[in-house]
């Protein structure tokens, strides 16, 4: 707001230097055709934007409300009970230590992966799920389809799970947003015309189902959930 | 000199209207050149960014739209609104036999015909600016955010737009009005605009808010439109009462 005047400043010497450009001789063909070569750009452009290629952004909407809270389910021991679609990938392996280590690189720390641990009678190998859920955008769309897979690695000689990607995804957009006098009467109304969008849930959990004698030791910013058990690390 | 002619208002405020059409023409080009200007601002730095994210995403978003093509045609209207009660402006009236009412009866419907005119330029200059990204050499294709605009949306936001610069050009006449008659506000009123603006940099403007919410925050486009209708009627209905206590040629 403080620099609203000089914007106003700025704009009179702009409309000065134009009113005298209209009246000094010379300004000639240019000054003339002014208006003119402005609404011949303007038409053009118009046609032409229709032969652009499509520019919405991918996704469906989607229902903020029909969203599940993994992480709620996954405390509560019920991440069986959560709808197969945010089960995204799951991984299988056979430990050969009963520690097993598992491992951020550095440049992944930003992304603090949850991990949830569950100790499972009778179970000789290591189950790991990747539960997501999608980010919606506060219009509703689904841009989930913009994240990247998640990517596990196990080194069996270490007997570490190495997390070569959490699926954090950093996205930069060019955007054309409407203009405010449009947007004043069609935009949603729990949007704040003037503000963009927000990101909405898109939460992950990596959650292992390990044999009972095992144990998790965690490398790095990683958070540790024991599932059924009064124990926790980091 | 007498003159004997028999003139109505209409026929007196009809002929005015098209010379100024004529010769104000140089009002329509200024205007025109700010929304360039605005185009060229916008299509190098778009007129807004934001930022989100969650746990798995972080997304930036430089935003591209008219909207500072608008606003800079809202406030050259204004000050152009100001500019056509100025002496030189009001000179060009005695070619013709007139009287206040007429020469505020052409000046309205000068003005609001460059609002019109200005208005739909503004909204379709968003085309040009996405044809610019387009072709620039990065090629960064825009988003479109909102979603495609339909036909009642563009017909609605049309609307609205006319409207607040019509509404910006009325003010415009009326403060320009108001300086005629009153030459010390010549300085009161940038003080008072300046002053204030600042003010509202540091702290909550109650009453601006109270004028901002009154305007921006109504979503109904038929409240919206006669809203603006009653505030523009308002500040030329101002400004013809004023002018008309100054002597027909008192310029």
């Amino acid at each position: 707001m403080i620099i609203f005047p000089f914007i106003f400043i700025l704009l009179i010497m702009l409309i000065w230097v134009a009113n005298s450009w209209g009246k000094r001789k010379g300004a000639g063909f240019l000054r003339d055709r002014f208006i003119s070569i402005f609404l011949i750009v303007l038409i053009v452009s118009t046609v032409m934007h229709f032969f652009l290629p499509e520019r919405q952004l991918v996704g469906g909407k989607i229902d903020i409300s029909t969203i599940p809270d993994i992480f709620h389910e996954g405390y509560e021991g019920r991440i069986d009970q959560v709808d197969s679609q945010y089960l995204l990938k799951e991984w299988t392996f056979t430990p050969k230590q009963e520690m097993i280590q598992i491992a951020l690189p550095d440049e992944l720390n930003q992304s603090q992966p949850q991990i949830f641990v569950e100790r499972i009678k009778g179970l000789d190998v290591m189950e790991v799920g990747y539960y997501r859920t999608p980010v919606v955008l506060t219009s509703g769309l689904d841009i989930s389809g913009y994240l990247s897979e998640p990517r596990l690695r196990f080194e069996a000689g270490s007997n570490q799970i190495i997390i070569e990607d959490t699926g954090y995804t950093v996205l930069e957009l060019v955007a054309l947003k409407r203009e405010f006098p449009i947007n004043q009467f069609y935009l949603d109304q729990h949007q704040d015309f003037f503000e963009g969008p927000l990101a909405e849930r898109g939460d992950y959990l990596f959650y292992l189902r390990i044999p009972e004698q095992a144990d998790v030791e965690a490398q790095g910013d990683i958070w540790i959930e024991w599932i059924g058990e009064e124990t926790e690390s980091e | 000199m007498m003159s004997f002619v028999n003139v109505s208002l209409k026929e007196t405020v009809w002929n005015q209207y098209c010379f100024k059409l004529k010769s104000f023409y140089g009002m329509f080009r200024s205007i025109i050149i700010l929304q360039v200007i605005a185009i060229g601002f916008t299509s190098l730095a778009g007129v807004a960014s934001t930022g989100s994210g969650s746990m798995t995403i972080s997304f930036n978003v430089q935003y591209y739209s008219a909207d500072a093509v608008i606003a800079f045609t809202m406030i050259g209207l204004f000050i152009n609104g100001i500019q056509m009660t100025t002496k030189p402006f009001r000179e060009d009236d005695f070619v013709f036999v007139t009287n206040r009412l007429s020469q505020n009866l052409s000046n309205m419907a000068f003005l609001l015909t460059v609002s019109v005119a200005t208005g739909i330029t503004a909204l379709l200059s968003r085309n040009v600016i996405e044809m610019i990204r387009y072709f620039l050499p990065e090629h960064s294709y825009m988003q479109d955010m909102d979603g495609p605009n339909t036909w009642y949306m563009v017909v609605g936001g049309g609307i609205a737009t006319i409207l607040y610069i019509a509404a910006c050009s009325a003010l415009g006449y009326l403060v320009g009005s108001l300086v005629q008659l009153y030459k010390g506000l010549v300085i009161i009123i940038p003080a008072v605009v300046i002053g204030y603006s600042v003010i509202l940099g540091t702290q909550e403007g109650y009453i601006m808010g109270k004028i901002w919410a009154f305007y921006f925050s109504e979503h109904h486009l038929g409240l919206f439109a006669v809203k603006l209708i009653c505030t523009i009627a308002i500040c030329y209905g101002a400004a013809i009462l004023l002018l008309n206590q100054k002597e027909v040629r008192n310029v």
